[in-house]
Parts: C-alpha cells; structure tokens; sequence
C-alpha cells in the first residue's frame, strides 16, 4: 500500500516536472521567437552604421585637417557614430535583455533534460547561471562596436570602459557560477556516494 | 575494511568540502576562460598599460577564486588519493600507507602543474620573468613531491631490483 502511494507520488512529480520543463521551454521560446527578429534587425543595422563608419565616414574625416568648434573632426564624427550606435544598442536593451534570458530559459531546459531532471529551482539555477555568462559576451561584443569610435574622441574612454567592464564581468561570473552551487552539491554528493558504493562492492 | 574506511573518509570530505570548492574552481575557470581569450585580446590592442591592468584585474579575480578551492582541493585530494593507490598500488603489494603517500604526492603534482599552466597567459602578460620564476618554485615543490613519494616508495624500488 505504502510502495503504492510512494510510485504515485513519484509519477505526480515526474509529471509535474514534465509540464513545468515543457512550459518554460514554451516561454523561452516564445520570447526569442518575439524579440529575435527585433534584435537581429538592429544589431544587423548598428553593424552598417560600424562599418559605414569605420571605412567611409572616419577615413574622410581624417583627410579633413580643420577644426570644428575647437575639435578634430575626425572625434566630431566619432562621437555621432557613437551615439548613433548607442540609440540604437539601448532602444533595443530590453529587447537583447529578454533574448538573452530567453535564450538562458532554453539552454537551461537543454541541461536540465540531460540530467534527467526539471524542477523550478534547478532550472532557474541554470538560467541565472546561462544569463550571466551570455550577458557577459554580450556586454563584451557590444564594447567592440564602440570601441573605435570612443577611441576617437579620447584614447583613455575605451580603455576606462574596458577596465569597468572586467570588474563587473568577474563579479557576473561569479554570481554565476554561485547560482549553480546547490546542483554543484547535489552533484557531488550522487557523486559521493556512488564512490563510497563501489569501494564498499570492491 | 581500510577500503570501506576510505570510501567513507571520501564521502565525507565531498559532502564537506565538494559543492564549495567545485564553486570556486568553476568561478576561477569561467574568470580564466572569459579573461585569457576575450578581454586580453581586446586590451591588448588598447596598449600595453591597459592590457597590464586588466591582466591585474583578471589575475586577482582568479586568484582569489583559487586561493577559496585550494583547502579544499586539498583535503579532497588527500580523501581521494586511496582510491587510485589501492587500484594501482596496495594490489601489487605496497604497504597502503606508502601506496597513499605516493598517489597523494603524484597528485599534488599534476595539480600544481596544471595550475601553472592556468596563470602562464596572465603572468606572461605581467611580466616573462614573473612566469618564469614561478616555473621555478613549481619545479622546486615538484621536486619535493618526487622526493616524498620516492622516500615512501624505497621498499618497492628495493625490492623491484633485487627480485
């Protein structure tokens, strides 16, 4: 009777985890369905506005020897680029922010399925741990597109920013790699006692 | 009933110390990886004092991360040395004690050397010397180890030479 109750209890928790695994792989997906085309289309458009800049409009500038207002030219369309570029990166934040999560959502679905598990806890463990570390290569690629032009308007603003970026990327990664330390532990310790199983069959 | 102590011994140093130092070790990995191939290419070509800060930044980060995982690391290794000594070692006749000294020795070792190969990109970017003199003490410690395991492991050379 008691062996009864427990295969049903563990049926209802299998297919629990079952449906919830099924519904965030909906929402993930439902999420980079929606904003993926938006993203792609602006990135796509910040990329033109890079390399138009960077092969057209800087190299003109740099064959024009005047001042204007007191300023090289070539840092006066520095800084346009940038700011061009920069409209177009935070118009789309929020947008790259939930494609990011929602691409987290989906890979942490991936790993909770080869593991055989997923349950909430777990999966938004994977997901904190995913989206810290894609919202580093992104934050990072996105530098790269401004780097040239920041360096336009003063040599020292990449390099500042590049020095703010590694602080904020070390403490990501750490709060990262935090947020996966219970499956960590529930790893090693299956991991324990298998080893303690096969000393004790040896 | 050695070997069913071990496996409790290891058990018990991996429900202790396994999630908190695998976390660490995770940490300095994802630091390491992030920060030897995506942000020293990217200062490198900012210049070499903007490449030398972020080697520092990226060094302490890892650095701090190891130094949370060695303690750790070590008690795990030393938990985890009977195993591959009484598999290789106690089997063909060492004593279990010196079969653990040696596998603890050879260990402490590799984990030594791969630690060095981990801070190589950083130290070099620091400075060659910096690396090279670390080379140095790794050579050293490597050698003490050798020296342990071969003190421990004199009955068996013995023995092997004149059997």
């Amino acid at each position: 009777m008691a062996e009864g109750k427990e295969a049903t209890k563990t049926t209802t928790n299998q297919n629990e985890s079952k449906k919830f695994g099924a519904e965030m792989y909906a929402e993930s997906a439902r999420a980079v369905r929606e904003v993926g085309a938006r993203v792609i289309l602006s990135v796509g458009a910040a990329i033109l506005i890079w390399l138009a800049g960077k092969l057209i409009f800087v190299p003109l500038a740099q064959g024009v020897t005047d001042q204007l207002l007191g300023y090289p030219v070539t840092s006066i369309v520095g800084a346009v680029i940038a700011v061009a570029l920069a409209i177009i990166i935070f118009t789309v934040f929020i947008d790259i922010r939930r494609l990011t999560g929602g691409l987290a959502g989906l890979m942490a679905y991936h790993f909770g399925k080869a593991s055989g598990e997923v349950n909430r806890s777990e999966f938004n463990s994977y997901r904190t741990a995913l989206d810290g570390v894609i919202y580093v290569i992104v934050i990072s690629l996105t530098y790269l597109l401004f780097q040239d032009y920041l360096a336009t308007i003063h040599p020292a603003i990449p390099a500042i920013l590049l020095v703010l970026i590694v602080i904020w990327a070390i403490f990501a990664l750490y709060r990262s790699s935090r947020a996966v330390a219970t499956i960590i532990g529930k790893y090693t310790s299956k991991a324990a006692e298998e080893l303690e199983k096969q000393a004790k069959n040896q | 009933m050695s070997a069913i102590k071990d496996a409790e011994n290891l058990k018990r140093v991996f429900h202790a110390e396994g999630a908190k130092t695998a976390q660490s070790l995770l940490s300095a990995l994802l630091i390491w990886i992030f920060g030897v191939l995506l942000f020293l290419p990217m200062a490198a070509a900012l210049g070499s004092s903007v490449g030398l800060l972020c080697t520092v930044l990226i060094l302490a980060g890892f650095t701090i991360c190891i130094s949370k995982a060695v303690g750790g690391f070590k008690k795990l290794i030393d938990a985890f040395a009977a195993i591959p000594a009484r598999k290789y070692l106690v089997k063909r006749g060492w004593i279990r004690e010196d079969g653990n000294v040696v596998s603890k020795q050879v260990l402490y070792s590799i984990f030594v050397v791969i630690l060095y190969l981990l801070y190589y990109p950083l130290l070099v970017n620091v400075n060659p010397a910096v690396s090279g003199s670390l080379l140095i003490i790794v050579v050293v410690f490597v050698f003490f180890f050798a020296v342990k395991a071969i003190r421990a492991s004199r009955k068996a050379i013995t023995g092997w030479l004149y059997s």
